[in-house]
């Protein structure tokens, strides 16, 4: 039990400079981005005028009259105190705002992730099985496809068709449940094309292996093999695109959320780059930060339950 | 391995179709693609038009045949860039290991981080729509890809015999690294750098939908995607002719990329996605 907590311990070690860059990164970003904060707090409409002396006191106010250095460490002090500011535009506390669509956005990737595992898991599992075969060149095909069709083009065609044609699906928001099919599906496409391929080449690089020709000769199906005795081992790069993948569509699911219209964090962020408000801009790009690590750490933790070699070599050390 | 599957060959048949049509597309549209004709809006397709014309009388056709150019001018470049700066940037972390190593790939891992969308979003939103923002977000998300791919390699590399040989004959470490080295990652690097451009003709097209990359009136397939979409109810062409247009590109780049891939025999997919 001590190794494993060391051995989390080390990994969080490592990842502290990824935390430590991205929140740079995402206050650097604001900082550059055009436009004048204090103007657009004391002007929001863009007809009101105001003195200099005025601009001076709301910029004092702000604490932008600061050296940048300062102006960071507080930003991070008040981050680490839960207050990432509030919204130049709608006066809303982003903590808030964030903690009412992060549950959506979970809801939404959580879901996508199911159809990526189980279908590109599967797909890859059976291409493997039929290699050179029909089906595996079918199969093949289908991925390939799956993944080279934008997102955004994805989510018309679903609209048109589900939702427009057939009127099978609502076309945009979750107020039923449902609503978070097509979006799921979107989003899911292309990672299901990458995850099938993935498994395919890793199964087949298995199979090469001794110890699945011995299980071969022992007269084992092709398909006992392959799942009982190479899925296992092959498992490892699978698991690690679906951890990156994870973290990017917890966050970065915008242009799907925002065509569906599902108020989650995606469409947040886009709707705060489209009018500028930079403080929500940085309080998105931490909080990618922040799930990428987090996802990084689960994923570790799930090799060891994969794979021994890494729970007893990396562990011990 | 057969040099050229009939999969691949396809692909490349649309590939340079659709390469040649976006070169030569603006001498050969039938009608300037930025001339509005309001009276002739929305119209289905004719013997004139040939796909129509979009709701202020373009003509779709001739745009649709420009709308290539300069999303992948920009997916290639910004994909060339990133590779020159990954690539140098991993040849000098995977050789020279230590403080030099830490640095980069301290540095990759947080750019890693960021979810390419988020990042690209941020950076073009921030910077304000246009090419140059562009450029600097897709280099900013996928040069750490291209570096951490060249590390790995330069680690194998270098417990080959020929670097130990030429240091003995007393060759010096950028000579062996430039020289020697870097010629072995070549193939490797076409199949990686052709995956990207795909995934980077679909991002350019993502952001331009969005509002983030190209201006309209550009034709520009993404931009004209966003434009229309209001409009596709009654004229369906509108969305799916520029749609199937980044479709068949991403996928012909995708399919000949795996075929460079067999052909070079790399057996493993690289790169993440």
């Amino acid at each position: 039990m001590w190794m494993l907590i060391q051995y989390i311990l080390k990994k969080m070690a490592l990842l502290a400079p990824v935390l430590v860059g991205t929140s740079v990164i995402a206050f650097a970003l604001g900082v550059m981005s055009p436009g004048d904060p204090v103007d657009q707090v004391l002007n929001p409409n863009g007809n009101e005028s105001y003195t200099q002396e005025e601009y001076d006191r709301m910029s004092a106010r702000m604490g932008l009259d600061k050296p940048l250095h300062v102006q960071y460490i507080n930003w991070v002090g008040n981050l680490l105190q839960g207050d990432l500011g509030r919204s130049f535009f709608t006066n809303k506390s982003i903590v808030d705002q964030m903690a009412r669509r992060i549950p959506i956005s979970a809801r939404l990737a959580g879901l996508s992730m199911v159809f990526t595992v189980v279908l590109g898991v599967e797909g890859g599992v059976i291409m493997a099985v039929w290699k050179d075969r029909f089906l595996d060149h079918l199969l093949g095909a289908c991925a390939v496809t799956a993944l080279s069709v934008p997102g955004f083009w994805t989510a018309i065609m679903l609209i048109w068709l589900f939702a427009e044609k057939w009127k099978l699906l609502p076309t945009s928001g979750i107020a039923s449940g449902i609503g978070y099919l097509l979006p799921a599906v979107t989003l899911a496409l292309p990672s299901t094309g990458v995850c099938a391929r993935l498994t395919r080449t890793a199964i087949l690089d298995e199979i090469g292996r001794q110890y699945v020709t011995v299980a071969a000769s022992k007269g084992l199906s092709r398909r006992q093999t392959v799942v009982c005795h190479a899925f296992g081992n092959a498992l490892i790069p699978v698991v690690t695109y679906l951890g990156t993948h994870m973290a990017g569509i917890l966050g970065g699911a915008s242009i799907v959320e925002t065509i569906f219209a599902v108020p989650g964090i995606g469409s947040y962020a886009i709707s705060a780059v489209q009018s500028k408000d930079y403080y929500v801009v940085q309080a998105y790009v931490l909080f990618s930060g922040m799930v990428y690590v987090a996802v990084t750490i689960l994923v570790d933790l799930l090799y060891m339950a994969v794979n021994p070699r890494i729970r007893r070599g990396e562990a011990g050390q | 391995m057969k040099l050229m599957t009939v999969k691949v060959k396809v692909a490349l048949v649309i590939l340079g179709g659709i390469l040649l049509a976006s070169a030569i597309g603006p001498l050969a549209t039938p009608w300037d693609p930025l001339a509005a004709d309001l009276s002739r809006a929305l119209e289905g397709p004719s013997r004139e038009h040939l796909l129509g014309t979009d709701n202020i009388g373009r003509d779709l056709f001739s745009r649709v045949l420009c709308g290539g150019r300069q999303s992948i001018l920009l997916a290639v470049t910004a994909t060339a860039l990133s590779l020159a700066s990954g690539f140098v940037l991993g040849l000098l972390a995977g050789y020279f290991q230590r403080a030099v190593d830490v640095v980069i790939t301290t540095a990759s891992n947080i750019f890693q981080g960021l979810p390419g969308m988020t990042l690209m979003i941020a950076v073009a939103g921030l910077l304000g729509q246009g090419v140059k923002s562009m450029l600097i977000a897709i280099v900013l998300n996928s040069w750490a890809g291209f570096s951490r791919i060249v590390r790995g390699e330069v680690l194998k590399l270098k417990q080959e015999s020929f670097v130990d040989g030429l240091k003995t004959v007393g060759a010096g470490d950028f000579r062996v690294l430039f020289l020697h080295i870097a010629p072995n990652l070549l193939g490797t690097l076409c199949v990686v750098f052709a995956t990207r451009v795909a995934q980077n003709v679909i991002s350019v097209a993502s952001m331009s939908f969005l509002g983030l990359g190209l201006k309209p009136p550009t034709p520009d397939w993404g931009v004209m995607i966003n434009d229309a979409r209001q409009y596709f109810r009654q004229r369906p062409l509108l969305v799916l002719a520029p749609g199937l247009c980044i479709v068949l590109l991403s996928l012909s780049i995708n399919v000949a990329a795996d075929g460079l891939r067999d052909w070079l025999d790399m057996g493993r997919e690289e790169g993440e996605r």
